[in-house]
């Protein structure tokens, strides 16, 4: 299952940000929805430490939505690299409980909605309404919270599978 | 070898340091980058935007691939909120038809009316339109752009400047132009302006997007009075838009400025409709016979005003 480990990051956060770019027919301002989902699967790959998710996967997964949407350019790599590093940070802390480990994921979410709205607004040189920003924030959320879910069901019955980890002491 | 590189394998069990990713120096390298690329955006460079319609013209076999299994999951949801929404639904479209009945029968009689007094005056019949209609295969609906790419480009004879519409009205224009695919730039983005008629006195004025749903109008003349309902159309001013394509109507919300609730549903588009149309008076400019009549014409009054 390595192999798996080394694909599925790199692939979901492109199939994520393809997704992004289609036309689903969402109301314009729940729009912003969208480019949120390859935020979760990025941070829940950073925080995944046997996962394979390189630097540059993610600068160009937004990348590639800033050419496709034709948005600034650099404007979602720069918020795909701050959701990276906000995950680098969560995955040093630690949790004794799953509520503590959403409890950092959810902030992360919402640290880097709140630092994309700020982006744009310096962007523009304006403060825009920060409406769309909330919602899309409480759907990145739910998204996280069905992702996590899914991962303690599946991931407690595959606690046997993974490999032992050499430790020194007891 | 991760984990060597991390320090993982001989942890202690307890230890206070927590097993993560390091931030590489690679990293603030994008970051730089990506900061980099937004001042150059902000500035509006040439490059980036040719260089950018380039790619986004490469990767359109993609978009065109995803939108396979896109559509039948659109078409789900467009049913189930047809679904929701039938009742409420067949109740307008009753009272609108019984409206729609009055007005038919008003405007048999008045085009019946006009093609007599069309004929009476010789009137120079208009110019037919000819046209492509494409399907959207991506769209960029956010704060910043409002945007679609539709699966029609050079091949079939899109230019940049061409208006798009569908069933509705005016959704756009097109503003770049690949060899497969174009861009659309809609009614309510920022850097959209349509001039405009507003309402029964025909007043001129300018839709302007903002990225909001609803357009506002500007430049309006003093004293123009426009009301909630108002009908919008396009005025042809400028040769940019044919005159009478319609937009919306003015919104009812009219407290600081007029807006304008358009027509199109620009959330849901499907299929839209380029219109092969060219401003005739450019077309007049670049006439090398009109040009020469014209010049033969100015000489001989810039001599008589030269000579005392």
């Amino acid at each position: 299952m390595r192999w798996l480990r080394a694909f599925l990051p790199v692939a979901s956060v492109a199939i994520l940000t393809v997704v992004a770019i289609l036309p689903w027919g969402l109301p314009v301002e729940d729009r912003f929805v969208l480019p949120l989902l390859p935020i979760v699967a990025i941070m829940y790959w950073t925080l995944d430490r046997d996962a394979w998710l390189p630097e540059w996967a993610v600068f160009l997964a937004g990348l590639m939505l800033d050419v496709l949407t034709q948005g600034p350019l650099g404007y979602w790599a720069l918020i795909y690299l701050v959701a990276y590093i906000a995950a680098v940070f969560v995955s040093h802390l630690r949790f004794e409980t799953a509520l503590g480990r959403f409890g950092a994921f959810a902030g992360a979410i919402i640290g880097v909605t709140a630092f994309a709205w700020l982006a744009a607004s310096v962007y523009f040189l304006k403060v825009l309404d920060w409406e769309p920003y909330i919602r899309s924030a409480a759907f990145a959320l739910a998204a996280a919270c069905l992702i996590l879910g899914v991962r303690a069901i599946f991931g407690s019955r595959n606690e046997s599978d993974r490999a032992v980890r050499l430790t020194r002491g007891a | 070898m991760a984990r060597l590189k991390d320090g993982l394998l001989f942890s202690r069990r307890g230890d206070d340091a927590v097993p993560g990713r390091r931030l590489r120096p690679i990293l603030f390298f994008f970051v730089f980058v990506s900061c980099a690329l937004m001042l150059l955006s902000r500035l509006d460079h040439s490059i980036l935007a040719g260089t950018r319609w380039q790619i986004a013209s490469w990767l359109t076999p993609v978009l065109k691939t995803a939108m396979i299994p896109v559509e039948p999951i659109r078409d789900l949801g467009r049913t189930i909120s047809t679904q929701v929404a039938l009742q409420s639904e067949l109740e307008r479209l009753r009272q609108e038809n019984r409206r729609l009945g009055n007005w038919e029968w008003r405007a048999r009689r008045l085009e019946t009316k006009l093609t007599d007094l069309e004929a009476l005056a010789k009137v120079v019949p208009e110019q037919k339109l000819d046209f492509v209609t494409s399907r959207v295969i991506a769209d960029s609906i956010g704060a910043f752009v409002h945007n679609v790419t539709i699966e029609a480009g050079r091949t079939r004879k899109v230019e940049s400047g061409y208006p798009v519409i569908n069933a509705d009205g005016l959704i756009g224009r097109i503003v770049d132009v690949g060899p497969d695919a174009a861009r659309v730039l809609l009614a309510t983005d920022i850097n959209s302006r349509i001039p405009v008629v507003v309402g029964p006195k025909a007043v001129r004025a300018i839709l302007a997007g903002d990225n909001s749903a609803e357009p506002r109008l500007m430049y309006l003349a003093d004293g123009a009075k426009v009301s909630p309902g108002d009908d919008v159309s396009t005025s042809g001013v400028g040769g940019l838009f044919p005159a009478g394509l319609r937009l919306g109507s003015v919104a009812d919300d009219t407290s600081s400025e007029p807006r304008v609730a358009l027509k199109a549903d620009l959330d849901r588009l499907d299929y839209v409709s380029v219109l092969f149309f060219n401003d005739p008076s450019a077309r007049l400019i670049n006439d090398p016979v009109s040009r020469k009549s014209a010049t033969d014409s100015a000489e001989p009054i810039s001599a008589e005003g030269m000579d005392p």
